[in-house]
């Protein structure tokens, strides 16, 4: 199912302003929608395990790579290595699209395709990763608005991945972009985190309680 | 009515005609002698990639080098300080950053002529930067603004058929006909490029142009904005903008108007950037510009698509604000 760059605005608003209002925020850095002229898109940040951003030294530190959030805060910010996924309306394939770049890492350059796996995707997962293809390859490209080089999910086979969980429904705006970062963004480590997830669960009913939340 | 498909073929077979002069140097400071080396001279086509010159490039600079272990993929080539994508064909590197007018028929400043004189064309092209002066670097890669290539020239490959398949899910609503493609055809179509082939590449293009039982819904294009007419105080990207940054616009345009007339250049342009734009027949602040040429507005955007299509199928216009 495609969408339309106006849906899937909303649909990023709403994803960015519930994000804003949760309490527990340890998945994700930063959330935050861009603009330029007309165009808005979604950047979502995560800092990197700093090991994984050199995986061939410490191989065995990303299987914990989850669980380690604290000692990932015990870093300064600017030293980190960080993950900037950027959701973007692709004009041509009128679906959403992932762009992965990133910042602080040591060498500078961009990773190759499995050093990028080794920091964005737990080895548990990994996989079914190697599935990949059925999602569309990924490759290096030129980000449609800022023009510095990204990693992108290749978009041409988006709207029949998405198929499965849409089961022929219609959906707002703020399901289909959770939808997509299941079956897209997942494919790249960015999981929607539990606490996102359940707000947008409720969120058409109980949006205006926080009370629940930060119970948790 | 559209155009015949002799005229096609002809303006065509133009385009693939079309090339620049280039004079490329090695950076001062890659290079070994305080003097700098000889420049490399080529005449190379507008459509084809700066990627396939490396190779040469690099057999002819090597021993000019102050490292001799770089290997030919490192380097990278810039325009005074804007490095130049590999991905971005010459023609349309040249287009938005050498600074030469485009050859015009309709010059602005000249009241609606119906019939440019030679001269008039001449003297638009007369100041035209060429041979276009280029240099080649072997160090401080610009990895924030250049994907780097391969040895096996993997990337240059891939970022083509993502491309080529993009224009076809352009047109037809989905990428059905690249996909079919035959493996020989594929790997013809890109060997085509290699070699500036117009004659294979057309034994392929065809079959994608004319998929049996489409038809074609929007033309592929792409618009390249300069820094100097996309300045957007609303921007609120956090990244600072570099040397060469282009806003490219890119948009669905149907075939036809909502009066069924056919989509021309003028009123695809005047909807995408009507700010730019304001007219459909009359450019005011800016020209298009494609293979160094000012497009006519009232060009039809299917006759452009068939015709002047870089080789992945999309049309890279230039936006040219008026000097």
């Amino acid at each position: 199912m495609s969408i339309s760059s106006q849906e899937l605005k909303e649909g990023l608003e709403v994803i960015e302003q519930e994000w804003q209002q949760l309490d527990d925020k340890a998945d994700w850095d930063a959330v935050k929608l861009l603009q330029q002229h007309d165009a808005t898109f979604l950047r979502i940040t995560r800092s990197l395990n700093a090991s994984t951003d050199n995986p061939y030294e410490q191989q065995d530190e990303d299987e914990i790579e989850e669980d380690d959030d604290e000692a990932l805060r015990r870093t300064k910010p600017a030293e980190r290595p960080l993950a900037i996924y950027d959701i973007v309306h692709s004009p041509s394939y009128q679906v959403p699209v992932l762009y992965v770049s990133f910042k602080n890492r040591a060498s500078g350059r961009p990773p190759s395709i499995e050093e990028l796996y080794q920091m964005l995707v737990p080895s548990t997962q990994r996989t079914s990763m190697q599935t990949v293809g059925q999602l569309g390859a990924i490759t290096l490209t030129e980000h449609p608005i800022t023009g510095i080089p990204a990693y992108f999910v290749h978009p041409c086979r988006t709207r029949e991945a998405l198929e499965p969980a849409l089961e022929g429904r219609t959906v707002k705006p703020a399901e289909y972009v959770a939808l997509w970062l299941g079956t897209i963004g997942a494919s790249v480590g960015l999981n929607v985190p539990l606490p996102l997830a359940t707000r947008l669960n409720r969120g058409r009913r109980i949006r205006k309680s926080t009370l629940e939340e930060s119970e948790q | 009515m559209s155009a015949p498909s002799s005229s096609i073929s002809a303006l065509q077979s133009k385009i693939w005609n079309g090339s620049l002069a280039l004079e490329i140097r090695l950076a001062s400071s890659d290079c070994r002698t305080y003097d700098k080396s000889e420049p490399y001279l080529i005449q190379y086509p507008r459509l084809s990639y700066l990627a396939f010159l490396l190779p040469r490039l690099h057999t002819f600079f090597a021993p000019s080098l102050i490292n001799p272990e770089v290997s030919s993929y490192d380097a990278w080539l810039s325009f005074e300080d804007v490095p130049l994508k590999w991905h971005y064909p010459l023609g349309l590197l040249y287009d938005l950053f050498s600074g030469a007018e485009p050859a015009d028929l309709d010059p602005p400043g000249q009241s609606e002529s119906v019939v440019a004189s030679q001269a008039n064309v001449e003297a638009s092209t007369g100041e035209a930067p060429i041979p276009w002066k280029l240099t080649i670097h072997y160090t401080d890669f610009p990895y924030d603004q250049l994907i780097q290539l391969d040895p096996e020239g993997l990337t240059m490959r891939d970022t083509f058929i993502n491309s080529v398949k993009e224009a076809d899910y352009v047109r037809n609503g989905s990428a059905r006909t690249v996909m079919s493609l035959s493996k020989e055809d594929s790997d013809n179509l890109w060997l085509s490029v290699q070699n500036h082939d117009l004659l294979q590449f057309r034994s392929v293009n065809n079959k994608l142009l004319n998929p049996p039982g489409m038809e074609l819904r929007h033309v592929p294009t792409k618009i390249y904005l300069p820094g100097s007419a996309s300045e957007d105080d609303t921007s609120t990207i956090p990244e600072e903008t570099k040397p060469g940054h282009m806003r490219v616009v890119q948009s669905l345009i149907p075939l036809q108007l909502p009066s069924r007339q056919p989509q021309t250049l003028g009123t695809a342009l005047n909807t995408i950037l009507p700010s730019i734009f304001p007219s459909r027949r009359i450019l005011l602040y800016a020209r298009p510009v494609l293979h160094g040429a000012a497009l006519p507005l009232a060009a039809r955007m299917d006759d452009l698509g068939k015709a002047a299509a870089y080789t992945d199928g999309f049309l890279h216009i230039a936006i040219v604000m008026h000097g």
